[in-house]
């Protein structure tokens, strides 16, 4: 899933690798909360780990192997925020001294990889495991499920990626001018490779070694949340960094169009009918899930009496953008709600 | 002896987990410019000692005191109190994999007095002389991981005389050298200590022993002070060894000869 | 102690002969991970090696040389023109010759890899059951079009002009950037690409978590291979999946806990050394006209080329 340079517009990489500043700064913050000075060598050694880790092979059930990321257990042990930045870490290093994923992607890559995929099995893994004993059985299940599902989302993302980009970027005369395949092809695509290979690694990764962690060392299990004090600085910090992630949303909304700018005329020409011809080709099924999801969010953006002008597309880019932030809001505040019942969890741990 | 004290231990205790100690009652006092031995089997307790005196870890009972203030987590994070006490003491670790966290070894010498806020033209002359002293220079742009575990030694302990402290803090610092490597660093503490400075080290390596401390405090494995005294006394009370398990019956017979003479110059 | 006797089973001499006749093993996860680690410890030797000689890029500021690539970048990811992406890659080659970087490695890496995984990917886009666009090369055509059940496959299966166009596009592209990644990682020495980040305004702390991940990476790899080789030496039948999970379950676990025990050495040794969460860093490189000319000189072309790319349109 290391998108490699070339695939994806430098538009597209702006825009996610903005998105991934506010994520990066209320990270940093946050882990700065909890950790202070201790946060350089955990989360370095948090890095290295996931590297470390995206260097196995491990066996799949079809008999040959595949990579996972670590992104999941990391989270579930050292909490979202943290794994963010360590992900993000070891995806820079890739990046930078091995070739492994591109250099101007890599804000695309710390998306799918280092924000949705920890995000995602985080949430999953505490809403599956709930008020389960922290040795109970149960817990290295839903971790693997969730390091399986948080993978697949991610994967879900750099297929979206993916997809806009024909529709988005290509010649007058239809030529793409990045990866080829619309949303339709590029979801299905990367779903089959991704719930057949890479995700049951990742599944089989954070399920293990959560069941080992349980066995063997359980003080591990313990590091995040982390002591009551620091939670309670956390709670009192909440509504800072949510106000500043709204904000870096708010910019990131308003930034969108950028991508326009440099998508020119292309994105002019393109229309519904062309979609349609693209599209053409599909399974129904699929390609009614792919007209519905396309159609809301692009053919009817154009504001009545505006139509055809850049502002009026701007204006579209914009409220599709702010429709898509907002779903995924609405889906980690949905999340949080759901969360925050059970009461504070783990404030009674963790000695001196 | 009988100088100024530097560091004051009250019954000082504790513990990684709660009910299981690992330092138990522990009391004594250590003099400006003196070099002690902080002598015990494995698990015994010396390190978590070492880094109690470090500021590091603070005990949940007792009291330590380093010129005479005392050392507890409020005091260091007072910024002047933390940098002037860091200033003064340094610590080698036994894992030098940990100590060396830099890029190269250039960069290792020179993070100290960066920290310390000195010039760039300072922090390299500082560079250069250490690299000179320790016959590093062609080492100077590796990785530490490159390193053998001698070489990595040389590096960790010129990293933490970088900053020029007062009070040098080993722990295990000839453990897995070879006897050259070994000598080398026996001599160069030994050198330090004329120089001035206060050597603390921990070993369970009798050989050195009487090279390097003036005074040793013995822990036992019951994590309490077992003896203390010159390492003529220590080393020549053999029922004293024997009950903290540094040596078993056979040990005598068999080792005797070569242990004290190996360091007699 | 020394005087209780060895158990019987330890005193049986029971070993079937060394000699082949089994079936033949094929490499299993733990091969392949080795053998990747290996692979991993060759490229940076070679790139450290390359990195060390002395060379157009190599003595360009690290700084300089980390904005301009990555400038070049950008454009190449920005031009609509195949020419376009050919001039940028002629000027790469360029700056490789110039920077002394060995042709074979440098050209092999790349269009063998490229074309391989890059080109399998875009390989169905070729055609117009999957992307439409005018013919080129009409493979065969079906009396009507296809129905097979809920997929409808039109009569006519040709290579259309845009597939081919973006295919080469794409390949191209790729080639380009993935070149330009690696005169990046080969001409710089990994301590100074780490330090140049800092002019990208990373903010220190993921500076030193950087450069700390970097140099601990190497000592979580060398445990890493550890296992593996003693899991390797010391395997005296055939695994099942169940042990192979084990064991797996188990060198990560193992990793995980020193990794964190280390993080936990790493800080006392940093607060030790008088760190308190804000590190100093030497930064003592100063700017000479050389580096200025050199960076401005690269920005420059790719500014052109930009130009360029928009004057021949498409
Ligand atoms: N971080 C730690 N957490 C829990 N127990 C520890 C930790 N470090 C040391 N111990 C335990 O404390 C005891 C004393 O250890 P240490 O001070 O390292 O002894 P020594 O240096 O004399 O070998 C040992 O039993 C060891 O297992
Ligand atoms: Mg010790």
């Amino acid at each position: 899933m290391h998108i490699p340079d070339g695939y994806l517009s430098p538009q597209t990489c702006a825009v996610l690798g903005a998105a991934m500043v506010p994520v990066w700064g209320t990270a940093a913050r946050k882990v700065k909360a909890t950790l202070k000075a201790r946060q350089a060598p955990l989360l370095a050694i948090g890095a290295a780990f996931s590297f470390t880790i995206m260097m196995y092979n491990i066996p799949i059930p079809d008999g040959t192997t595949a990579h996972a990321t670590g992104g999941a257990l990391l989270a579930i042990l050292l909490g979202p925020w943290a794994a963010a930045i360590g992900i993000s870490i070891a995806l820079a290093i890739q990046a930078l001294f091995f070739g492994d994923g591109g250099i101007l992607a890599f804000g695309a890559n710390a998306f799918n990889m280092a924000f949705i995929l920890p995000f995602a099995s985080y949430y999953i893994y505490r809403l599956l495991s709930g008020r389960t004993g922290l040795r109970s059985g149960w817990r290295a299940v839903a971790a693997a499920i969730a390091g399986f599902v948080g993978l697949n989302l991610a994967a879900l993302a750099a297929a979206v990626e993916f997809g806009l980009q024909p529709l988005l970027f290509h010649t007058a005369s239809g030529v793409p001018l990045y990866s080829p395949y619309p949303l339709a092809l590029a979801v299905p695509a990367m779903a089959l490779a991704h719930v057949l290979i890479a995700g049951p690694a990742e599944g089989i990764v954070t399920g293990l070694v959560i069941r080992y962690l349980q066995r063997v060392n359980s003080g591990l299990l313990r590091v995040y949340p982390a002591t009551g004090a620091v939670v309670a600085a956390q709670a009192t910090g909440d509504g800072a960094s949510l106000k500043k992630l709204a904000w870096g949303l708010v910019i990131l909304v308003l930034l969108s169009p950028l991508g326009l700018l440099a998508a020119g005329t292309a994105w002019g020409e393109w229309s519904p009918e062309d979609l349609q011809q693209i599209l053409g080709f599909v399974p129904p099924g699929l390609a009614r899930l792919a007209t519905t999801w396309t159609h809301a969010l692009f053919p009817d953006y154009t504001v009545p009496g505006l139509e055809g002008s850049f502002w009026a597309q701007a204006l579209g880019y914009i409220i599709t953008a702010m429709v898509g932030l907002g779903i995924i809001f609405l889906i980690f505040l949905a999340f949080n709600r759901l969360l925050a019942r059970p009461g504070k969890t783990g404030a009674d741990y963790h000695g001196k | 002896m009988g100088g100024k004290i530097l560091y004051d231990l009250q019954d000082v205790s504790y513990a990684y987990e709660e009910g299981r100690p690992v330092l138990d009652g522990i009391s004594l006092t250590i003099d400006i410019g003196e070099k002690v031995v902080l002598l015990g089997a494995n698990g015994s307790g010396k390190s978590t000692l070492q880094r109690i005196l470090d500021g590091l870890i603070f005990p949940q009972q007792g009291t330590v005191r380093f010129a005479g203030k005392e050392l507890t987590e409020e005091n260091l994070e007072d910024e002047d109190f933390f940098l002037a006490f860091r200033r003064r003491v340094g610590f080698v670790f036994q894992n030098s994999e940990a100590q060396l966290f830099n890029p190269s070894v250039r960069e290792e010498l020179a993070f100290g007095p960066l920290q310390l806020g000195l010039s760039a033209a300072e922090v390299n002359a500082r560079v250069d002389s250490l690299l000179e002293l320790f016959e590093l220079e062609d080492l100077a742009d590796r990785p530490p991981h490159k390193l053998s575990g001698g070489e990595r030694k040389k590096v960790a302990l010129g990293a933490v005389l970088a900053s020029n402290p007062e009070v040098l803090i080993l722990d295990e610092p000839t453990a897995g050298l070879d006897p050259r490597s070994q000598r080398w660093l026996v001599e160069m503490l030994v050198k330090l200590n004329q120089a001035g400075k206060t050597i603390i080290t921990a070993t369970h390596d009798l050989a050195i022993v009487p090279v390097i401390a003036d005074r040793v405090f013995v822990l036992g494995e019951d994590h309490r002070l077992a003896g203390e005294g010159s390492p003529l006394e220590v080393l020549a009370d053999r029922e004293l060894l024997l009950r903290v398990n540094l040596i078993d019956e056979a040990f005598h017979e068999h080792h005797h000869q070569g242990y004290f003479h190996l360091h007699a110059h | 102690m020394a005087n209780k006797s060895l158990p019987a089973w330890l005193l049986a001499e029971e070993y079937s002969p060394v000699r082949p006749g089994g079936r033949k093993r094929r490499p299993g996860f733990a091969e392949k991970t080795l053998r990747d680690l290996a692979h991993l410890g060759q490229e940076v030797l070679f790139s450290e090696e390359l990195a060390g000689r002395r060379g157009w890029l190599q003595d360009l500021d690290p700084r300089c040389k980390l904005l301009s690539l990555l400038w070049l970048m950008v454009v190449a990811g920005l031009a609509r023109h195949p020419l376009t992406l050919i001039v940028i890659y002629l000027g790469v080659i360029l700056l490789a010759v110039q920077s002394r970087v060995p042709a074979g490695p440098f050209l092999k890496r790349v269009w063998l890899f490229v074309p391989l995984f890059t080109g399998i990917m875009v390989l169905p886009s070729l055609f117009n059951w999957v992307h439409q666009g005018d013919p080129l090369v009409v493979l065969f055509r079906l009396p009507a079009p296809l129905r097979l059940g809920p997929w409808q496959v039109p009569a006519l299966l040709a290579i259309t002009r845009q597939g081919l166009a973006g295919a080469g596009m794409l390949i191209l592209r790729v080639g380009v950037a993935v070149s330009l990644g690696l005169l990046v990682t080969l001409t710089t020495r990994w301590a100074v690409l780490l330090r140049a980040l800092r002019v990208l305004r990373v903010p220190r702390i993921f500076v030193l978590t950087l450069t700390l991940t970097y140099r601990y990476i190497f000592l979580l790899l060398k445990l890493t291979e550890e296992m593996f080789v003693a899991r390797q030496s010391r395997l005296v039948g055939r695994m099942d999946r169940r042990m192979n999970y084990r064991f797996l379950a188990g060198s990560m676990g193992n990793l995980l806990a020193r990794a964190y025990f280390l993080s936990e050495e790493v800080y006392q040794a940093m607060l030790a050394r008088g760190f308190k969460g804000e590190v100093r860093t030497k930064e003592d490189w100063r700017l000479t006209l050389p580096d200025y000319r050199r960076a401005a000189g690269i920005i420059l072309a790719g500014i052109i080329l930009l130009g360029g790319d928009h004057y021949l349109g498409w």
